[in-house]
């Protein structure tokens, strides 16, 4: 039967190709939306390893050139801090080289036994990890132990642990990331550390330590504060007075975290957004191209559909000949439309995008290709059962 | 083979009621070549849909090989239909998008069949018909006269015991139509099939066994 569909729909190839060329079409728009979301949303529900709860940003500008007055700068920084912790509706303070959300990063690489090895690194003060609500899995955080250690600290996330070290405890290890002190040690490990946000991928990561005393590097850090649970937008104003007094040449600009996270989510998801659009308009054309079709093809096929009544045809085997055809066709049209988007992958063509979000996204599209079919289908089908074949048959 | 009891076929639409046929009582026997003469409108297809098992009487009974048919639904009729019955039409019907040889396995589709089973018995009926030259063609590449010969392929393809043929040369020229009317003739000889005829030609009608006239819904003898 389903030769005979075939011939069918390939010898009627003109309608039906068109019908097939708008679902192949939709189907790749539909599959990169598709897999576009996917991606999001697994990213989406993978630990962040922070919480911004509460958490505002505040970049300084000291107005020093880069590289010099470096002792005015660390005192300074030192100076401010001890300002805010006078502040009541601060709860903790800390500092950060690159705040969550921002758009900079730091992207290391090394040998590592040979084999190369890639993070993206931050630098944190010991008061981080109270501000960010940062856990640690084993391991802790930096603390003022660490200023009369011999090698310097750092804290990596569980990806990098494993990409490092294997199954092998890594707390203690040498990490090959070199700084002008040498190889940092690991001291702690975090499930992770998603600086660029929810739906950002997943990477190596590894958080260095702010030495509150240190001029020999140079410290560029924004402040974070975790203000109490209350705190209204009016403390802001009272908060850069504060720092003002402190520093008098200093500007400040403050901005709290979830305004920052919204901005965030709004740059990544409007292109995503834009392409649900553009997907679902192409969605609804094909569903009024198909009913169109469809409904034609029956209303035009009145006198086949009661000539194959007549030859032993019953009221269910047309149903199938009508949805059985539209079948056949979304399955060409689907099928090339996989057989293209699936080079993607297989030529890697978007590295950091995983198989199994492609896998996820070609099922899901399918399934909606083939629900949308069947909708389509139904009417037109039903209308087809409900032909009479003496009535069909009888008038020219 | 054949058995009418009675039957009374009115159809109803909104304003008019159509008895199209009244009290048809009549027998046919297995093997013979009956045709159904009368004018316009008086009823020939309405009849021969019933016979076919397309339509039902409005009232009456009908029995095929004995079996009274009344109560059967769609499953069962239409099986009936695919193995006891084998249309043919005065226009035809053929499915323009299928080749000849296509067109011919139709009604084997709908029967549990290989397809390389279907291909043997369509090329059978087609040459049945002398038309085995011709099975890549398409309806629309061929002859009126020849078109009804793939019908007839079509009809006989699953080797049915009954064949009702509705005007089968109306819309063929007179030479088409004697060749279509030998076909028919040889099948009633060789093959013993029971053929019910709806004819305007008395030429045609003289050949079959006998005529059943019908005016206005109703048997004249
Ligand atoms: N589906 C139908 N609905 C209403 N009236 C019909 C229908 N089919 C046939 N008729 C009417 O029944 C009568 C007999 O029609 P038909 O059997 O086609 O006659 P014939 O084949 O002898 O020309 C006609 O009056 C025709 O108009
Ligand atoms: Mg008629």
């Amino acid at each position: 039967m389903i030769k005979h569909f075939l011939k069918m729909v390939w010898n009627r190839k003109r309608i039906n190709g068109l019908i097939m060329i708008e679902i192949f079409f939709s189907f790749v728009v539909l599959f990169t939306v598709i897999t576009a979301t996917v991606y999001y949303v697994s990213n989406y529900r993978k630990p962040l390893g922070f919480s911004i709860d509460r958490v505002w940003s505040i970049s300084v500008n000291t107005r020093l050139p880069w590289k010099t007055h470096m002792k005015e700068k660390v005192d300074g920084m030192n100076q401010l801090t001890l300002a805010l912790r006078g502040l009541p509706e601060i709860e903790s303070i800390g500092g950060i080289s690159m705040v969550p959300y921002s758009r900079i990063d730091g992207i290391y690489g090394a040998d590592y036994n040979g084999r190369p090895v890639e993070t993206h690194m931050n630098h944190a003060t010991d008061g981080l990890k109270d501000v960010l609500t940062i856990e640690l899995t084993a391991g802790r955080w930096f603390s003022s132990d660490d200023d009369a250690a011999k090698s310097e600290p750092a804290i990596i996330n569980e990806r990098l642990a494993k990409d490092l070290f294997g199954s092998d405890d890594p707390l203690g290890k040498e990490i090959p990331f070199a700084s002008q002190h040498g190889k940092p040690r690991v001291v702690g490990i975090v499930k992770d550390f998603r600086k660029s946000g929810e739906f950002s991928q997943p990477v190596n990561y590894m958080i260095s330590r702010i030495k509150s005393n240190d001029t020999t590097e140079l410290n560029l850090w924004d402040i974070l504060i975790k203000v109490k649970p209350g705190t209204t937008a009016a403390f802001q104003e009272r908060l850069v007075k504060t720092m003002e007094t402190v520093a008098k040449n200093w500007t400040f600009d403050v901005v709290r975290l979830e305004h920052e996270r919204e901005s965030d989510f709004k740059l990544r998801l409007a292109p995503l957004i834009a392409g649900g659009l553009i997907a679902s308009f192409l969605l609804i054309m094909v569903a009024l191209g198909l009913i169109g079709v469809l409904w034609q093809n029956v209303s035009q096929r009145t006198k086949e559909i009661g000539l194959r009544r007549a030859m032993g045809g019953t009221a269910q085997h047309v149903y199938r000949q009508i949805l059985g055809e539209q079948f056949v066709i979304t399955t060409l049209g689907v099928l090339v439309g996989s057989i293209l988007v699936m080079q993607v992958p297989l030529l890697d063509l978007i590295g950091f995008i995983q198989p199994g979000t492609y896998i996820a996204a070609l099922t899901i599209s399918l399934i909606l290709m083939y629900a949308l079919t069947y909708l389509c289908s139904l009417f037109p089908s039903w209308l087809a059962m409900d032909i009479e074949p003496a009535e069909a048959l009888h008038y020219e | 083979m054949i058995t009418l009891e009675n039957i009374e076929k009115v159809y109803r639409t909104d304003k008019i009621e159509t008895v199209a046929l009244q009290a048809i009582n009549l027998k046919i026997r297995e093997g013979e070549f009956i045709s159904i003469m009368g004018p316009s409108g008086s009823g020939k297809s309405t009849l021969l849909n019933i016979m076919g098992l397309l339509d039902a009487p409005t009232h009456g009974h009908l029995a095929l090989n004995g079996t009274t048919v009344d109560s059967y639904g769609d499953k069962q009729l239409a099986r009936l239909r695919n193995e006891r019955l084998g249309f043919i039409f005065q226009t035809f019907h053929l499915i323009n998008d299928l080749s000849v040889m296509d067109n011919v396995e139709v009604p084997l589709l709908y029967r549990r069949m290989s397809g390389s089973e279907r291909r043997k018995l369509a090329l059978r009926a087609l040459e049945r018909v002398g038309l085995s030259a011709r099975v890549h063609h398409f309806p629309s590449q061929l002859s009126g006269g020849q078109q009804q010969r793939v019908a007839i392929a079509r009809a006989i393809v699953g080797n049915p015991r009954i064949i009702l043929a509705d005007e089968p040369t109306g819309n063929l020229d007179s030479q088409m139509g004697e060749d279509i009317m030998s076909i028919l003739l040889d099948l009633s000889k060789t093959e013993k099939s029971t053929i019910v005829m709806v004819t305007h030609d008395p030429r045609m009608a003289e050949k079959t066994e006998r005529t059943l006239r019908l005016f206005d819904g109703r048997q004249v003898n």
